[in-house]
């Protein structure tokens, strides 16, 4: 029998651990979604898109380097150099993923857009229990905890889906924009795959998460370049929207939180149960729209009732997915599929099952943060605050009262998790 | 010799790792989408 994947750390403190981050990653990943609003703006999608990924990169870079330094991160991407391949695909799939959300925002609108790109928590749970053996040795309870939230997740996609004949949203745009969603949707919940397959061959997301920026900021570059008409024209579209980059590159700097701590759910709990808690995303990003931007002011109210019912049935049904807890007999497949990675790759097993188990053998190794890495963050934080200087706020209806009061819940999930994570697994 | 050796194998087990080209197939789709609905929004 394959080893256990846990055992340094308890599976109940993993489990928590897995599903705190998630709940963390819908809180910031929501949070990251409210900047492309802007889009009403008249600003290309491709614009806003590109602009996004590049406030992305310069983050990325400063919280990996902030925490563990660069030796670390390219120690350990060293370790599994075929992984780089991964990151580079998950980055790319992202870039695709992101771009199709601002098509589908501008479309259809951001309250009905969410839920349907939102369906990538199926997806990543049917690619989780064929790829990666997720509910293998599940008992009954847990397939029908899952199957329920799997129906409960169709239903209010469909409800929503309905909605946007009632908001005035012509039918070829509505069109585009749920193909735009779906799209988004299923490039998400596929960006998962390898995700898993890094943590499951003992990659710390940090450093996934740093080869994974490179694949984002060059597949978007390329979209942007190819549909804007070259690079001049590019380059000139954004320096255009430069009032508003600010904005855009905190939305890409929200997402770096999110996705970091979702990387940690995909880690300790398996994508089929860390997808549908970030997930949650959908109730901060119609938090946002609802009560910072008062984008439902023109809706009817049977209209906004079945918006709001929709979301509580998808979270329902994603709080269904994420309470269905791995068995012994499942970890025990999940530990297959670790040594079938081992096998294939030549990975160091031991080292493998540590760092699965929440240890960090390679921050035993002694790496430290070098006088570069300082440079590194000093350098991501002096862009933005320049930026800061050319913002224009926009001109449209902002609350400050909840700006601020969900600004305030961002920040506290962040420290609450992030203690959490740095008691119990150090950042591994 | 023993690295060229190591790195072929390595590219040859991603090469025939379903887990490659199932998130490749699933990039070239959105792409087409992409193209489909920014063309349809002009």
């Amino acid at each position: 029998m394959a080893e256990k994947a846990f055992q340094q750390t308890s599976p109940r403190t993993l489990h928590v651990i897995g599903v705190t981050s998630g709940i963390a990653a819908g809180v910031w990943l929501g949070s990251a979604a409210a900047p492309n609003q802007l889009v009403t703006l008249n600003i290309s999608p491709f614009v806003i898109s590109v602009a996004m990924v590049i406030g992305v990169f310069v983050a990325r870079w400063t919280v990996p380097t902030l925490l563990k330094g660069t030796t670390y991160i390219i120690a350990d991407l060293n370790k599994a150099r075929h992984l780089i391949v991964w990151a580079l695909l998950a980055g790319a799939l992202w870039g695709v993923a992101n771009t199709l959300t601002v098509y589908a925002i501008k479309d259809v609108g951001l309250a009905i857009a969410f839920p349907i790109w939102n369906s990538n928590c199926v997806v990543g749970l049917v690619w989780g229990c064929l790829l990666f053996n997720e509910l293998k040795g599940a008992d009954f309870r847990q397939w029908i905890k899952v199957g329920g939230g799997i129906a409960a997740i169709i239903v209010a996609m469909i409800m929503l889906a309905i909605v946007t004949t009632k908001t005035g949203v012509t039918s070829g745009a509505a069109f585009r924009g749920i193909l735009a969603a779906l799209g988004a949707g299923l490039l998400w919940g596929t960006m998962y795959i390898p995700y898993r397959k890094a943590y499951l061959s003992g990659m710390n997301p940090l450093s996934f998460v740093t080869a994974f920026t490179i694949g984002e900021v060059c597949v978007v570059l390329v979209l942007g370049t190819v549909f804007l008409g070259g690079i001049a024209s590019l380059k000139h579209h954004i320096m255009e929207a430069k009032a508003i980059l600010f904005w855009v590159f905190m939305g890409g700097f929200f997402w770096v939180i999110g996705d970091l701590f979702q990387q940690f759910a995909a880690k300790y709990i398996g994508i089929g149960r860390g997808i549908p808690l970030a997930n949650t995303n959908q109730l901060w990003g119609l938090a946002w729209a609802a009560l910072v931007y008062q984008i439902f002011d023109h809706l009817g109210t049977g209209a906004i009732a079945t918006i709001i019912t929709g979301c509580l049935i998808m979270l329902a049904g994603a709080g269904l997915i994420a309470g269905a807890e791995a068995s012994d007999e499942e970890q025990d497949r999940w530990g297959e599929t670790i040594e079938k990675e081992c096998e294939r790759y030549g990975l160091d097993r031991d080292f493998v099952f540590k760092t699965v188990a929440g240890e960090d053998p390679l921050a035993k190794e002694g790496y430290k943060h070098e006088w570069w890495d300082g440079l590194i963050v000093v350098t991501a934080t002096g862009i933005f605050v320049g930026l800061a200087f050319t913002a224009h706020i926009p001109p449209m209806t902002i609350n400050y009262f909840w700006l601020s009061l969900l600004s305030a819940c961002a920040l506290v999930s962040v420290v609450i998790v992030g203690w959490l994570l740095h008691k119990h697994t150090g950042f591994s | 010799m023993e690295n060229d050796k190591k790195d072929h194998s390595v590219t040859k087990a991603i090469l025939t790792d379903i887990q490659f080209w199932i998130p490749v197939v699933v990039l070239v789709l959105g792409i087409v989408i992409l193209f489909y609905v920014s063309t349809g929004a002009k």
